[in-house]
């Protein structure tokens, strides 16, 4: 078992940790020279904006402030999709093997249909001030789903459940503050903020469109292992090696004669013992 | 730099909230830190500690007789039918908390069907060779080992399901039935694998296409899946809040390795079961059938005992409680506890109190009625049972003097009795 670590020494490794943190992020910047560099540059400058802030602790309304950095931020990830998007259709266009384009093709009209009306409208539009974080995230929401009635009832249930929870949250601070009873503020957060997490994704797994997405999901990874083995019994089959076809029908063959073992054990079992 | 909104007071208290905020985090930090650590480590616990001997053993299954004090002869035969997923020493995962112990504390004679991991090769195992095959044998090596015409059989989880499979089967061999958590009605489940696994959404013959078997990691996903933040996170924060109570951290690592030690389920065994049960509800319809026979659950004619967890999110009551309708016993109970699907196992809340009242239920039907003793009649097996003696071998062990105070029957008379039971067993 490992020794416990004191104060001095986690601050010393987490300051640490940072450190290389941003050393490593900027020699990674320098290095890119693709098309998503400036993005990622722009993103870099906004993230170390967030974090500096955070770690100044300053006014708690300058740290709900620097959310609004998010949103920037979250608009390059959108852009960063789009264009991951946009290489994967190029690719397919091309002389991909039949099973993997449809199973690619399937899979990026899912995302295309969840994606395309979000990265529209979330390009269109200019960031604009916002009055609190409630509002931000609502507004991060509408860009991400699109417009409110295409957002399938069950996502917009749990956003509403989630929002919820920062409202209860931002209620837990401001009773602790106004009644000065400030000493079990971490706690009472932490329980709020897991109650809320398990409660909005208890409501989401338990839905249909989850359900539907997992399966999905799921198939797709199955899909592709199957085209897999599929390749694999060709080339194995073309070098006369057994394939996993060869030896499915050894293992049935093992489980048709252990069967009749077994059945002429029980028989023998069951025979009277003569003296 | 704005000023602070009037809702939240003046900058001492503010400032006073923000550094008892942050020395909390600190160590609430490090004490997380001491519970990663201790995850990583993973400490070695034991489990499974009730002494046991394998009596049988075939392919993927092997017969477990555990060892208890006394003559076998006293101890009702039951024996435990283990799911085919993770291992089955959650019946016995630390002692003061082990089905199998507390079964043996109260008189019964133990045995479990140990179920291997399945390799490769066992992709074509079906449920007809789980059902009248192993099951099937380890069922007659108990009789005969016993000597008995039928035994009890308490199936938990899916093996639960595949016990009610086997009393439909050969209900002769059959004393009572007691299942624990176990699925049986599916279109009344109310929980998320249920939902998951429907079959607009889910493929099983996809999974064995891919994999054989299907892999004990896919089924761990799933299970992680059914209570995803308290699985992950919240689990870790339990662990940081009680990382000094070495109790706790102790129970908390025998669960971890259990939850860990994932088997993976034979291909056509899965696929079928996921099939025919979960998506076409066939057992209750009685519509199943298993090596060309029909499931009929009218067959069930012998006493049954469901037990379930209140809060089981694997396994709803609902999908247990209806199977009551579908058969024909006339002698059915229901022992409901507020826990979930492995609180039923392991939590001290049902230890040994639920254990206790099951191995009694087990007991009182497993054995002879008193009045089977010549001069024991209706009147004087009224008064023993008020004093606790319910059984024939209740009385064989009970202390002559001690029960003629308690029941007013003559010492003399009881001590008759006594020797009747001795006698009859020699």
């Amino acid at each position: 078992m490992e020794e416990d670590v004191s104060y001095e020494d986690l601050r010393e490794q987490f300051v640490s940790a940072w450190e290389k943190f941003y050393e490593e992020m900027e020699e990674y910047m320098e290095e890119l020279e693709n098309q998503n560099a400036e993005i990622y540059e722009e993103m870099y400058k906004q993230w170390r904006e967030y974090t500096d802030n955070i770690s100044s602790q300053q006014k708690a309304i300058d740290g709900l402030e620097s959310y609004a950095s998010m949103t920037e931020m979250f608009n390059n990830w959108v852009k960063i999709s789009q264009n991951f998007r946009d290489m994967v259709e190029e690719n397919i266009e091309g002389d991909l093997p039949p099973n993997f384009k449809n199973i690619y093709s399937d899979y990026m009209d899912n995302v295309r249909d969840v994606l395309t009306d979000a990265i529209n409208q979330t390009l269109e539009k200019q960031r604009k001030e916002q009055e609190n974080l409630y509002d931000l995230w609502i507004d991060a929401w509408s860009q991400m789903a699109g417009e409110e009635e295409e957002v399938p009832q069950i996502f917009k249930i749990v956003q509403e459940n989630w929002m919820d929870s920062y409202s209860n949250l931002f209620n837990i601070w401001q009773e602790g503050l106004q009644e000065e009873k400030t000493e079990d503020l971490f706690k009472k957060s932490q329980n709020e903020m897991i109650k809320s997490a398990s409660e909005a994704m208890q409501e989401l797994i338990s839905s249909e469109p989850y359900a539907q997405l997992q399966g999905s999901y799921i198939d797709n990874i199955l899909d592709t292992k199957i085209t897999q083995q599929e390749l694999m019994n060709t080339y194995l089959e073309s070098m006369s090696l057994p394939s996993r076809e060869d030896m499915l029908k050894i293992y049935e063959s093992i489980h048709e004669l252990t069967s009749r073992v077994r059945e002429v054990e029980r028989r023998l079992d069951d025979l009277p013992i003569e003296e | 730099m704005k000023d602070i909104p009037k809702e939240l007071g003046d900058v001492s208290t503010l400032t006073k909230a923000q550094n008892d905020f942050m020395n909390d985090l600190v160590e609430h930090a490090l004490d997380i830190d001491r519970a990663a650590k201790l995850l990583r480590s993973m400490p070695q616990v034991e489990v499974g500690q009730t002494p046991s001997e394998v009596i049988w053993e075939k392919d993927i299954a092997r017969l477990l007789h555990y060892k208890c004090e006394g003559d076998l002869e006293d101890r009702p035969p039951i024996l435990l039918v283990y799911a085919l997923i993770n291992e089955p020493y959650i019946l016995d995962l630390q002692p003061g908390r082990s089905v199998v112990e507390t079964l043996l504390d109260y008189g019964l004679d133990v045995y479990m069907i140990d179920w291997k991991k399945p390799d490769k090769r066992h992709q074509f195992e079906t449920l007809d060779d789980y059902v009248n095959y192993f099951i099937d044998v380890c069922v007659d090596k108990v009789r005969k080992y016993r000597d008995k015409e039928s035994i009890n059989i308490l199936g938990y989880c899916m093996g639960g399901t595949l016990s009610a499979m086997y009393a439909a089967l050969h209900s002769e061999k059959v004393r009572t039935l007691s299942l624990m958590a176990a699925g049986l009605d599916f279109e009344k489940d109310t929980g998320n694998l249920k939902l998951w696994a429907d079959h607009d959404f889910f493929h099983p013959e996809k999974v064995t296409e891919a994999f054989g078997n299907c892999p004990a990691e896919f089924l761990d996903g799933a299970y992680l899946f059914l209570s995803p933040v308290n699985n992950t996170v919240g689990k870790l924060l339990n662990l940081a809040e009680n990382v000094e109570n070495e109790e706790f951290v102790e129970m908390f690592f025998r669960m971890e390795k259990w939850i860990h030690d994932g088997k993976d389920v034979p291909g056509k065994t899965f696929s079928k079961f996921v099939k025919d049960l979960y998506q076409e509800n066939k057992l209750v319809k009685n519509e199943l059938k298993i090596g060309g026979k029909r499931v009929d659950l009218k067959n069930i004619d012998m006493p049954v005992l469901l037990l379930m967890g209140e809060y089981d999110t694997l396994v709803p009551p609902e999908s247990s409680e209806s199977f009551i309708e579908a058969i024909a016993s006339d002698d059915t109970e229901i022992m409901k506890e507020s826990v979930g699907h492995i609180g039923l196992s392991v939590s001290s809340k049902v230890h040994p109190g639920l254990w206790g009242k099951v191995a009694e239920w087990i007991k009182e039907r497993d054995e002879k009625p008193l009045t089977s003793i010549n001069g024991i009649g209706e009147k004087s097996a009224k008064k023993l049972k008020e004093a606790s003696v319910k059984s024939v071998s209740d009385l064989s062990i009970s202390d002559a003097e001690e029960l003629s105070e308690k029941t007013g029957i003559s010492q003399k008379r009881i001590q008759k009795w006594k020797d009747r039971i001795e006698k009859q067993r020699r």
